[in-house]
């Protein structure tokens, strides 16, 4: 098999499509010669070197936009690998946009730019793999691969039910608790191939057709192959940070889990302790020392929620955003933290997050009750000549 | 109809190199035009542009040993549907009827069937792709298995429309069409004939069908009049077919072997 993709010349594939004509006489010979390529090989061999120049024009250009960076941030060329890069086109232009897919980027056009739909030939034009003219090669492979299992399962049931000769373990239903098919997009990757909603929920109604049937475990490998574990997909679905790693302290031997999260302007380092006693140390403050209910109320609600009052210790520190931005000349910075509410809504999130890191089973209670989603709401900026952000002066008339 | 004619001029990206009929005389390599415009009324004019092997009308697999009538009866071949579904275009091939069912004629089927694995064998030995197509949902899986065997194309899902007259736009690409396309049951689930047929008969792709009694024979360049929907018979045809392609893939290793120059 060869890979049409790069400077493959003509001549030889002229060579090989003549390879393919028959061989009835010696005169068939000579006219077989000169036969030319065929239109559709000849069409993509075209659309192929265009698609090779464009992106060779592509990355002479990112390689100039580098030395181009590397001088206006006077750095070295060497130095600026990725992530410098990706500092100075964050310094360069500052987005306020809140998805990162939004922000302004610069990496190599092979990561960013569409592939080129590339086909296998072999030296006669055929294009590889036999379910080609279906358009979906690999789809329907999986499709026509799980047809097949589905009958040797049920085969194998019918044959083996009652026999002592055959594990019993092997006439179970397949056992794939804590999983769950692979998401659309997941499958796409894993079979390099583009096929639309529909396509998905067939192949799902097929997988859950082959999982259900008695003697299905004997499939379990197979089945495995397409699922992932139920913890992975909810820490992607949350808004904000997920749900830190458990780690252990080398000093005292607890189980503890760390999280950096925000409220307003108040950002906060929350730990949480296993094996605790139920105590606060926020910046230094007891639970009771917060004066108000509400904060009270608040600070307790994820352990409220997870019924696990008084088994986890708190620890957090906080200090004020703003503090750390640089200071606008003609304004007066402020480093104040939170206060009765956005503290302890902060910390609330944080401790929250770290709850279901150290417990799992209460993670889908937590994030019903929407404790672990952020809070991105900020204080908005006032505008010139308004006292607010919204407010305007009193008009009056002169 | 003149298929060679649409084969030659129609088809503009094909395997052009593979299936163009070549000449047997050195002097005259391509038909005039006068002479295409007289074959769409007389095909047979073009015989002399045709390549030597094609000339004589002698069975060069043996395909008329191969096949035989009391194999294909214990396949059940000649049994059709109920005699009110059958079709008008299908009462040739009908011997007659028994309780209520068509009976095809296995003299009739083996005439034909002889003739489409004949014709399947000189596409392969000439390097051509088949396609086999089936919408029957018992024997899909069958049928797959059987072309990737012979290293051939198959089609048993739900048919794009357009996936032979508009890969451009599909693939992004246009690719080689396929040479042959063998139904292995031309009726779609809903009792319609294959969207393939008339794409391929757009494409003037020559098509060989299996055609029950109630199935419409219109547009199908190889008929072979049977039994499409009971899985001895669909077996035992695809095994004659895999005999025919592999037949015609030994026949032109063996030529190439003879010719290394080529």
């Amino acid at each position: 098999m060869i890979r049409f993709i790069s400077r493959r010349s003509i001549g030889t594939t002229m060579q090989a499509a003549s390879m393919a004509s028959p061989m009835s006489s010696n005169s068939d010979i000579d006219s077989s010669s000169v036969r030319k390529i065929g239109k559709a090989l000849e069409t993509y061999l075209k659309h192929s070197k265009q698609n090779i120049a464009m992106m060779e024009k592509h990355r002479s250009e990112f390689e100039t936009g580098k030395r181009h960076l590397a001088k206006m941030m006077s750095l070295d060329i060497h130095e600026l690998d990725q992530k410098a890069i990706d500092r100075a086109i964050e310094y360069l232009f500052p987005s306020g946009l809140t998805d990162p897919n939004a922000r302004p980027v610069m990496r190599p056009p092979d990561e960013i730019l569409p592939r080129f739909q590339r086909f296998e030939f072999d030296e006669e034009g055929r294009p590889e793999g036999s379910r080609f003219f279906t358009l979906n090669p690999k789809i329907y492979g999986l499709l026509s691969e799980i047809g097949m299992k589905t009958q040797s399962v049920m085969k194998f049931y019918d044959e083996h039910v009652g026999s002592r000769n055959v594990n019993k373990n092997d006439l179970d239903v397949a056992n794939l608790s804590g999983s769950q098919w692979i998401t659309h997009e997941k499958m796409k990757k894993k079979l390099h191939e583009k096929f639309s909603n529909e396509m998905y929920a067939q192949i799902l109604i097929a997988f859950e057709n082959l999982a259900q049937l008695q003697g299905s475990s004997i499939e379990h490998k197979f089945l495995m192959e397409y699922r992932e574990p139920l913890t992975a997909s909810t820490g992607s679905k949350l808004f904000g940070p997920s749900i830190p790693t458990v780690q252990i302290c080398a000093e005292t031997n607890r189980r503890y889990a760390e999280v950096v999260t925000h409220c307003k302007d108040t950002r906060t380092t929350v730990r949480v302790f296993d094996a605790g006693k139920g105590k606060f140390n926020i910046d230094g403050i007891d639970l009771h020392d917060f004066r108000h209910l509400q904060s009270r109320e608040i600070l307790l609600a994820p352990f409220i929620v997870s019924s696990t009052l008084g088994r986890f210790d708190v620890n957090a520190t906080s200090v004020s955003i703003s503090a750390e931005t640089p200071e606008a000349p003609n304004r007066i910075q402020k480093t104040s933290i939170g206060g009765q509410s956005s503290l302890p809504r902060a910390v609330r999130h944080g401790t929250s997050l770290c709850i279901a890191a150290l417990n799992p089973e209460c993670t889908e209670k937590l994030r019903l009750s929407g404790l672990l989603t952020l809070d991105p709401r900020k204080k908005e900026r006032s505008k010139v000549n308004q006292p607010g952000a919204r407010a305007k002066w009193i008009w009056k008339r002169r | 109809m003149s298929r060679v004619i649409l084969r030659n001029f129609i088809r503009n990206f094909s395997s052009a190199s593979a299936t163009v009929p070549r000449t047997a005389t050195t002097t005259v390599t391509q038909p005039d035009s006068t002479t295409l415009q007289k074959a769409t009324v007389q095909p047979t004019v073009l015989k002399p542009y045709v390549s030597k092997s094609l000339q004589n009308e002698q069975d060069l697999f043996g395909f008329e040993k191969a096949v035989h009538i009391d194999e294909m009866f214990k396949a059940r071949l000649h049994f059709g549907h109920k005699i009110g579904t059958v079709h008008e275009n299908m009462k040739w091939a009908l011997y007659g009827e028994r309780l209520g069912v068509c009976i095809f004629d296995l003299e009739t089927t083996k005439k034909y069937l002889v003739r489409a694995l004949n014709f399947i064998a000189h596409v392969s030995m000439r390097g051509g792709m088949i396609l086999f197509v089936t919408s029957n949902r018992d024997s899909m899986f069958d049928v797959e298995k059987a072309a990737e065997e012979v290293n051939q194309y198959s089609h048993v899902r739900k048919w794009q429309s357009g996936t032979l007259t508009n890969t451009r736009q599909l693939l992004g690409a246009s690719v080689r069409l396929p040479d042959t396309i063998v139904f292995m049951s031309t009726l779609t689930s809903l009792g319609e004939s294959h969207p393939a047929i008339v794409e391929a008969t757009k494409m003037a792709i020559p098509t060989i069908g299996i055609v029950d009694s109630n199935s419409d024979p219109a547009y199908l360049t190889y008929l072979i009049p049977a039994n499409d929907d009971t899985p001895n018979s669909t077996e035992y045809l695809l095994r004659l077919f895999k005999m025919a392609v592999k037949k015609g893939q030994e026949e032109r290793k063996r030529q190439q072997q003879q010719e290394p120059g080529k």
